[in-house]
């Protein structure tokens, strides 16, 4: 019975892995066979679900859409119509469900379908990525049924105002989002419960500008990925991951879509990817050539939004910046620092190619707080931290938890090179600085002069803590924690290709400079890169570079070699080697030079 | 004759059909709409509550004999943050402030619709103007929303506030001499406004996180409690303030009361601190925990027959009850469930 589970899955990791682990596989890919290679994972996905022998909605879809065990697969959905739970979790695979597999569904279970949203009360939930899922899949309910009264409904209103609220939602979200940048922007897991309800829209919306639109978002949401995307890694900065993603960044929901749309990051079996395997969405290529072509590193630099606040500032949605160093074998990526997130925020890391899983590296204030949660959710702020901890969330409050926003930890990246400071506010929760050091490493030395210098293959990590620290051995780790309270460290990142052995990396790193005679003082750090660039970061205070203060006001939505979009202007704009695409959501087009579009 | 008899058989048959048909259904509105003092209980969490989980039941729940049953009404799912009913309405109209908008009920809780659009969430309170049921404001944690149709539009009333800072809205009074008159606690203190929420200006308390403010219907007393602040009384409707914490040692209130028969008796009640009692105008305060085996009190009611009988909801351990203004208190039900408002009708 295992077996018969796991078989798929282990035959498709074997094709995947070969694939994975094929030289070059992103360059010089022809278009039609990067869309052949496309259609083969394709096919292959859709028919792991046609097989699986799990029963969820996801499974449902796809033999209602094939026409494969259609009469289990009729008798599980209505087995599922009986109790529906959920929420907007059930509301869009059970409407894509029923969309997907409608030809194949009897009247008499469509008439037990339409029913199920009289009698079932979904709730809403209190994220983006929940009403998105939740108007998206009324907003398809209600164009389905049109032209019923409220007492049709769950919730009392019309099939015309279910379809009317649905739109205001999407509108505003897509608007919002490509004006002032995403709120749960750059997510590992909750990316992909945005794509999956566009998808769905963009298959089945009957308003041609909804569907339009729709399929423009998903090409904004791949972009946006494709950018920060090295073979699996949704690298850099998130707003939202996991304690077990964060360690592990190609096992994310993300890396299912790196999968089917880039090829190369290994097969995980996730629902999400099939209702975009299913539609008939076809990416543009310039998106892959975004997200594979690695030939040349470059700069990409954001501004997304913090998630809506309630309490505790004079701004609804302040921005977050974001810069993100991408080369063929590692990326360097960070946010500002300060909290810009509840409970689940990844400020920055250090990712790399590696067929292990834990290859990332990154630092961290274990922060908690009442007054954290209460910028963002309603509830009392003295009774919400061990509500989240009752939740699911039970590392909230942990001591040695490795995803969380701090206020006390800010950052200053330039290219390869960061330096991550922290002014620790005496008492708080907690007094000390964690570092993740994954046992993937092949090398780990601590070196006389302070730095420690780490090796995984062809990829080199250079770490000088700013105060005394100690190491403690864990599962996948070693961990790194450090007790002063104005802390930091530096890091610079290298690659074989880039500097030769690992020997001339370490030579390089102890031939910089490192100034902290200001650091007592008022947490003033100067730094002289391998590359000579001059960084000068004080805590709360400015970040220079070469002399030139940083301007984060400047940063636009998107800038960089592949993505451009100025902050309110509701485009975006990709470009590689001559091809651009441009994204216009104000007049819903889209205007390219693709040859085969 | 025999048509006569006809005729009665016919009427017997459809008196016989008709009570069939609607003595179950009164039975149903019996139950959805108690009849005498009833205690509801908005009921946001049981335990946990994670959206999309398979969740232990919330949302509004009542009892007409003390806790000796509990019924259920409306949403499994809800989270319904505050409650009014609109008992002019026959049946009574039912409101909730939901996190997923206005809940509204007609027929006394067995149907309801979402009277608000995508733009509103995280409702905290709801509140009738006196004079004319048409009026109703909501306060949530972007703003106060009025409607002046039932519920049936909404708009969104901030001019005046300062986005954030003071747009986290926690409760609305109605002057009821005066219902343009409308008074809002905040994140940031008391607001007023004299044009019925068309603007607001800074009325007290600002700098203060004003979890609850009531007022005391028949006095000009007005309760404001705090996060770690305290209480502060007006006694001029808002024109001025005065803290008053005299032996009240836990200082974030969520919870309060005014004594309808003794407008200088207060109950208090918030973060792990019991219950708090005040003779004097809250000038001094009693603590009191007997019997209470949660002390994270988030609501208190009490009984308009008898003002020695109250009612509290506390945070993850039900309700409970005394019988003598406070001194005491006995578990009345709703096992472990978050109780974030408690009315009676």
């Amino acid at each position: 019975m295992i077996k018969r589970k796991i078989l798929p899955y282990i035959l498709f990791s074997i094709v995947n892995l070969q694939m994975f682990f094929s030289p070059n596989l992103s360059f010089g890919v022809s278009a039609g066979s990067f869309r052949d290679a496309f259609q083969i994972r394709r096919d292959s996905l859709i028919h792991f679900y046609v097989n699986a022998r799990h029963v969820g909605l996801d499974e449902i879809a796809a033999k209602l859409r094939m026409g494969v065990n259609v009469d289990s697969a009729l008798a599980h959905l209505s087995h599922l119509m009986d109790n529906p739970r959920g929420d907007m979790f059930w509301m869009y695979p059970f409407i894509g469900a029923y969309l997907y597999g409608q030809d194949n569904i009897p009247d008499s279970l469509k008439q037990k379908a339409r029913n199920v949203w009289r009698t079932y009360t979904p709730y809403r939930g209190d994220t983006e990525n929940h009403w998105t899922m939740y108007y998206t899949s009324l907003y398809l309910a209600a164009q389905t049924w049109p032209g019923e009264d409220g007492s049709q409904w769950y919730n009392g209103k019309s099939s015309e105002e279910n379809l009317k609220d649905g739109e205001g939602w999407l509108t505003f979200w897509m608007k919002t989002t490509t004006t002032i940048g995403q709120g749960e922007f750059d997510s590992p897991g909750y990316g992909a419960v945005y794509l999956a309800p566009m998808f769905l829209l963009h298959e089945f919306a009957k308003d041609p500008v909804m569907k339009k639109k729709a399929g423009m978002m998903i090409d904004y949401l791949l972009a946006d990925f494709a950018v920060e995307y090295l073979k699996g890694n949704f690298c850099g900065g998130h707003s939202r991951d996991y304690p077990e993603t964060v360690v592990s960044p190609t096992t994310t929901a993300m890396t299912a879509f790196g999968y089917l749309f880039f090829g190369d990051a290994p097969f995980i079996p996730r629902g999400e990817t099939l209702f975009a395997a299913m539609s008939s969405y076809k990416l543009p290529e310039i998106i892959y050539r975004i997200a594979t072509d690695r030939s040349q590193p470059y700069v990409d630099t954001e501004t997304k939004r913090v998630r809506s606040k309630m309490r505790h500032d004079t701004v609804k949605n302040p921005p977050v910046y974001k810069c993100t160093y991408m080369t063929a074998d590692y990326a360097l990526g960070s946010l500002q620092g300060g909290i810009l997130q509840p409970i689940q925020q990844h400020t920055w890391d250090v990712t790399w190619v590696s067929k292990k899983v834990h290859n990332t590296l990154f630092s961290i204030h274990p922060y908690y707080s009442g007054y954290e949660l209460g910028m963002f959710f309603p509830e009392e702020e003295k009774l919400m931290v061990d509500a989240v901890i009752a939740s699911n969330k039970p590392s909230y409050n942990t001591e040695d938890k490795w995803v969380g926003s701090s206020p006390y930890e800010q950052t200053f990246q330039d290219h390869n090179a960061i330096i991550v400071l922290y002014s620790i506010k005496p008492g708080s929760n907690y007094e000390h600085v964690d570092g993740f050091f994954t046992k993937d490493f092949d090398e780990r030395i601590v070196d006389g002069s302070g730095w420690i210098f780490c090796r995984e293959g062809n990829v080199y990590i250079a770490y000088y803590p700013l105060r005394p620290y100690e190491w403690s051995e864990e599962g996948i780790d070693f961990r790194l924690r450090s007790h002063d309270l104005k802390n930091g460290c530096i890091v610079e990142v290298s690659s074989r290709h880039e500097t030769g052995s690992f020997d001339e990396f370490k030579s390089a790193i102890l031939k910089t400079k490192i100034d902290y005679r200001k650091f007592d003082k008022d947490l003033t750090l100067r730094y002289t890169t391998r590359s000579g660039d001059k960084m000068q970061f004080t805590f709360g205070g400015k970040r220079i570079l070469n002399g030139k203060p940083v301007d984060f006001k400047s940063y636009k939505l998107f800038s960089g070699p592949y993505l451009q979009a100025e902050v309110g202007s509701e485009m975006l704009k990709m470009a590689y080697k001559g091809q651009y695409r441009v994204l216009d959501f104000k007049n819903a087009t889209v205007e390219t030079n693709a040859k085969d579009e | 004759m025999m048509k006569n008899l006809h005729s009665l058989r016919v009427s017997n048959a459809a008196l016989v059909l008709f009570a069939l048909l609607i003595i179950p259904i009164a039975l149903q509105m019996a139950q959805a709409q108690p009849s005498g003092q009833t205690l509801y209980g908005c009921v946001i969490n049981n335990k946990t509550f994670v959206v999309g989980a398979d969740n232990p039941r919330t949302g509004l729940f009542y009892t007409s004999n003390d806790g000796k049953d509990w019924h259920h009404v409306g949403w499994t799912n809800g989270r319904p943050f505050g409650m009014t009913i609109d008992t002019s309405t026959h049946p009574s109209t039912i409101y909730l402030a939901e996190g997923n908008g206005v809940h509204k009920s007609f027929d006394g809780g067995k149907t309801w619709a979402i009277k608000t659009g995508w733009e509103i969430t995280e409702v905290q309170k709801i509140t009738i103007d006196p004079k004319n049921h048409d009026i109703l404001y909501i306060a949530t944690p972007y703003g106060v929303w009025r409607s002046t149709d039932a519920g049936g539009t909404w708009a969104r009333k901030t001019k005046g506030l300062k986005e954030v800072r003071d747009t986290f809205v926690t409760s609305i009074i109605i002057d009821q001499s005066n219902s343009s008159r409308v008074l809002i606690s905040t994140e940031n203190g008391v607001f007023e406004s004299t044009d019925a929420g068309e603007s607001w200006r800074a009325y007290g308390l600002q700098g203060k996180a004003v979890r609850r403010l009531i007022d005391g219907q028949t006095s000009s007393t007005l309760l404001a409690g705090t996060e770690e602040n305290g209480v502060f009384v007006s006694e001029d409707w808002g024109r001025t303030w005065q803290e008053r914490n005299g032996g009240l040692n836990h200082k974030t209130v969520y919870a309060l009361a005014i004594d309808p028969n003794d407008p200088s008796t207060f109950y208090a009640g918030g973060f792990k601190s019991g219950v708090y009692r005040s003779s004097d105008g809250g000038r001094t305060w009693k603590n009191s925990t007997k019997g209470l085996t949660n002390l994270d009190i988030h609501s208190i009611t009490i009984s308009p027959k008898d003002s020695k009988t109250l009612y509290v909801g506390t945070v993850g351990g039900g309700v409970f009850k005394s019988i003598d203004a406070g001194e005491s208190w006995t578990y009345i039900g709703l096992e472990s469930c978050l109780v974030w408002d408690l009315r009676i009708y």
